[in-house]
C-alpha cells in the first residue's frame, strides 16, 4: 500500500499492537491525570447542580433545552463513527478497514456513554430516571411511549448494548492472544473475556457468522437511532424543527461528525504509537474521500432544509432563519458553515491534502467543532423564537453547564486512554488475516 | 457392556507448520472413512478450509429472537398504552406508528442479544469439549484433531497418515 511501510510479519504484528498495552510513558500518565482532574471538576459541578437544583443552569423559558441536549445530539452523532466505518466497511468487505475498525468502535462505545451522561445531566431529578421503565406502580405514573423521549430511551439502550457487543465480538480472538502473551493483573480478565477461545475452525466460522449478523443489525440500528434523535425535533411544532428531512439530515450529519472524529483518532494513534506500518496514507486518503462525500451530502441536505423554510415564508419559521442567518446567532451559523462545509470541501477535494495526516486531522477537528455548533443552532434559536414574539428569549450556558460539558469531553478522552491499556487498538487477528489475503 | 478401552475415545493431534496442506489432509482423512464431525482444525487465524462446521443455525436464532422482540415491543408500547391508568376521552390511545417504531428497536435488540448469547454458549461449549487440546503458539501453525472411538480399527492408519503430512508433532491424547 502506497505511503505505508512494508507490511510486518505476524510475530511483529503481535509485538507492535500489544505494545501500547504494555508500555506506559510519563506523557500518558500526565494526560490521564489532567483529564481525570477535568472529569472530577465536571462531576463536582454536576453534584452541585443536583444539590442546588436545575436553576444552576441558564435554562429558562422559553429555552428548556440547551447545551446538555446539544451535547447529547453531538455524542450520538459521534457514535456513528464506529458503526458506520466498521459496519459498513465490513459489510462491503473493504480490506482497508482493518486498522480502523477497532479505533472507531471504541469511539462509538464511549461516545454513546457520553450521550447517556448528557441526558442524565439534563434530568433535574436524575435519581428518578427509572420512571421511564414501564411497570405497574403506586405512582400511577406510566411512561408515555408517544413521547419521542421514550423512543430515544429505547433506541439509545438498543444502540448502546448493540455497539458494546459489536465491539466485543471481534475482540474475543484478540483477548485469547492477550491471555497467552500478557501476564499480571490483566491475564485473568483476558481469560474470562476470551471465553476459553481455542481457535477451532468451528469457533472461527461461528464468530464470522455472528459478526455478519450483528453487523447488518447494528447498521440498521445506527440509522434508526439518529433518525429518532432527529424525530425528537421534527415531530414538534416548533419553528425550525418541523421538517420531514430532519431524520436523514441527522443521520448524514452524524456520519459526517463520526468520520471527523475517526480521522482525529487515527492520526493520534498512528503518531503516538508509531503505527505507520499499519495506518498508511492510503487510509487517510480513503477517509478523506468519505469525508468529501459526507460533506457534500450534509451541505446538500442543509441547503434543501433551509430552502423549503425560506420558500414557505412562514413568519415563525422566518424569525428563526433570520436569527440564524443575520441576527443573534449569525456568527455561530456562518462559523458552522465554514467549519463543517466550506473548509472541508475546499481541502479534502485535493488528493495531496487527503494524504496529509496532520491536515486531515485538523479537518476532522474543524468538522466536529462545526457539527457541535450545528447542534446548538438547531436547538437554541428555535426554542428562543417561539410563535409569539413576546416570549422570545436568549440562552448562554452557565459556568456550571460549561464545566459539566467540559467534564464529559474529558471523560470521553479519559475512557479512550484507559481502554488503550487494555484493548489492542488495531484488531490483531484481522490485521494478520489481511496479511494472508494480501499474499 | 462396552469394555473400558471401547468406552474411551482417542484423540489424534497433529501440529503442522502451516495450512498449506490442509485441503489434501482433509481429503485423505475423508478417503479413509473419517467423517467431518470427527475432524477439528485449530488455528490462530481464520482458515479457508473446506470443512463445514455448521454456523448457519445462528441465522434462525437471530430471526426468532427478532420475532420475539417484536412481541415485546408491541407489549411495551401498545400494552402500556392499553393499560394506561389515566385514559384520554375514556379510551386508551394506541399510536400504531409508535408501536412499530418501538417494536423495531426491541426486535433489533433481541436479535443482537440472542445472536451473541448463542455464540458465547457455543464458544464455551467448544472450550470445554476441546479442553485437552494443546494451544498453538505460533501464528502460522495449524492443528488437525481427529476423534475416534478407542477400538476404532482405523486409528493406526489415521495416525500414520498424519505422520506422513510432515507434521511438527503427532500425539495421541486420551480422553475419557
Amino acid at each position: 500500500m502506497e505511503g505505508q511501510s512494508p507490511r510486518p510479519e505476524p510475530a511483529r504484528i503481535d509485538e507492535d499492537l500489544l505494545a501500547p498495552i504494555l508500555s506506559t510513558g510519563t506523557g500518558y500518565r500526565l494526560l490521564v491525570g489532567m483529564l481525570a482532574a477535568l472529569v472530577l471538576a465536571g462531576a463536582g459541578a454536576w453534584v452541585y447542580q443536583i444539590r442546588t437544583g436545575i436553576g444552576q443552569t441558564n435554562l429558562n423559558p422559553p429555552i428548556f433545552w440547551g447545551i446538555y441536549i446539544a451535547t447529547f445530539v453531538f455524542w450520538v452523532g459521534v457514535s456513528h463513527s464506529g458503526t458506520f466505518i466498521s459496519g459498513a466497511l465490513r459489510l462491503s468487505n473493504a480490506e482497508w478497514r482493518r486498522p480502523i475498525t477497532r479505533i472507531a468502535e471504541l469511539m462509538t462505545l464511549f461516545s454513546i456513554v457520553m450521550a447517556a451522561i448528557s441526558i442524565f445531566v439534563h434530568l433535574g431529578r436524575v435519581w428518578l430516571f427509572y420512571y421511564m421503565i414501564p411497570f405497574p406502580n403506586q405512582r400511577a405514573l406510566w411512561p408515555n411511549f408517544r413521547s419521542p423521549l421514550m423512543w430515544d430511551a429505547t433506541a439509545i439502550l438498543t444502540y448502546a448494548i448493540g455497539s458494546t457487543l459489536f465491539l466485543y465480538l471481534p475482540l474475543i480472538p484478540d483477548f485469547a492472544l492477550a491471555r497467552r502473551r500478557i501476564g499480571g493483573w490483566r491475564r485473568p480478565l483476558y481469560a474470562m473475556l476470551s471465553l476459553g477461545w481455542r481457535g477451532s475452525h468451528a469457533q472461527w466460522q461461528k464468530l464470522e457468522m455472528a459478526m455478519r449478523i450483528v453487523c447488518v443489525l447494528i447498521v440498521m440500528v445506527m440509522v434508526s437511532v439518529h433518525s429518532i434523535v432527529g424525530l425528537d425535533f421534527a415531530v414538534a411544532l416548533v419553528p425550525g424543527w418541523h421538517s420531514t428531512i430532519f431524520a436523514p439530515f441527522f443521520v448524514v450529519g452524524a456520519i459526517h461528525s463520526g468520520m471527523g472524529v475517526v480521522v482525529v483518532g487515527l492520526y493520534f494513534v498512528r503518531k503516538v504509537y508509531r503505527l505507520e506500518a499499519y495506518i498508511g496514507l492510503e487510509h487517510f486518503d480513503k477517509m478523506g474521500k468519505l469525508i468529501l462525500v459526507t460533506t457534500l451530502l450534509w451541505g446538500y441536505m442543509y441547503f434543501v432544509e433551509k430552502l423549503v423554510h425560506w420558500y414557505g415564508q412562514e413568519p415563525a419559521e422566518m424569525a428563526v432563519m433570520h436569527a440564524q442567518l443575520y441576527g443573534t446567532y449569525a456568527w455561530l451559523h456562518w462559523s458552522m458553515i465554514a467549519l463543517a462545509f466550506v473548509v472541508p470541501i475546499t481541502t479534502v477535494v485535493f488528493p495531496s491534502f487527503r494524504r496529509w495526516p496532520v491536515g486531515l486531522m485538523v479537518i476532522g477537528l474543524l468538522i466536529n467543532a462545526g457539527m457541535y455548533l450545528e447542534r446548538i443552532l438547531i436547538i437554541v434559536p428555535s426554542l428562543g423564537r417561539p410563535r409569539l414574539p413576546y416570549a422570545w428569549g436568549v440562552y448562554v450556558p452557565s459556568f456550571i453547564e460549561g464545566t459539566i460539558i467540559l467534564g464529559t469531553f474529558a471523560f470521553f478522552l479519559l475512557l479512550y486512554l484507559l481502554a488503550i491499556k487494555f484493548v489492542p487498538l488495531i484488531s490483531i487477528w484481522e490485521e494478520k488475516e489481511g496479511l494472508t489475503h494480501a499474499h | 457392556m462396552p469394555t473400558e478401552s471401547e468406552s474411551r475415545s482417542i484423540t489424534l493431534y497433529a501440529r503442522l507448520a502451516s495450512d498449506d496442506r490442509i485441503a489434501s489432509i482433509l481429503d485423505q482423512l475423508r478417503g479413509s472413512g473419517i467423517e467431518d464431525p470427527q475432524i477439528s482444525l485449530f488455528s490462530n487465524q481464520p482458515l479457508q478450509a473446506p470443512l463445514a462446521t455448521g454456523s448457519r443455525w445462528l441465522v434462525p436464532v437471530a430471526v426468532l429472537a427478532g420475532l420475539a422482540g417484536i412481541v415485546i415491543g408491541v407489549a411495551l408500547a401498545g400494552g402500556t398504552a392499553l393499560l394506561y391508568p389515566i385514559q384520554t376521552g375514556g379510551k386508551p390511545i394506541v399510536a400504531y406508528p409508535i408501536v412499530g417504531l418501538i417494536s423495531y428497536e426491541t426486535m433489533m435488540l433481541c436479535a443482537i442479544l440472542a445472536t451473541v448469547a448463542a455464540l458465547v454458549i457455543s464458544i464455551r461449549r467448544a472450550a470445554i469439549w476441546n479442553a485437552g487440546i494443546p494451544e498453538l503458539e505460533a501464528d502460522n501453525e495449524v492443528a488437525v484433531v481427529v476423534r475416534l472411538s478407542g477400538d476404532d480399527p482405523r486409528r493406526h492408519h489415521v495416525r500414520r497418515l498424519l505422520q506422513e503430512t510432515q507434521a511438527i508433532e503427532v500425539r495421541t491424547l486420551e480422553t475419557a
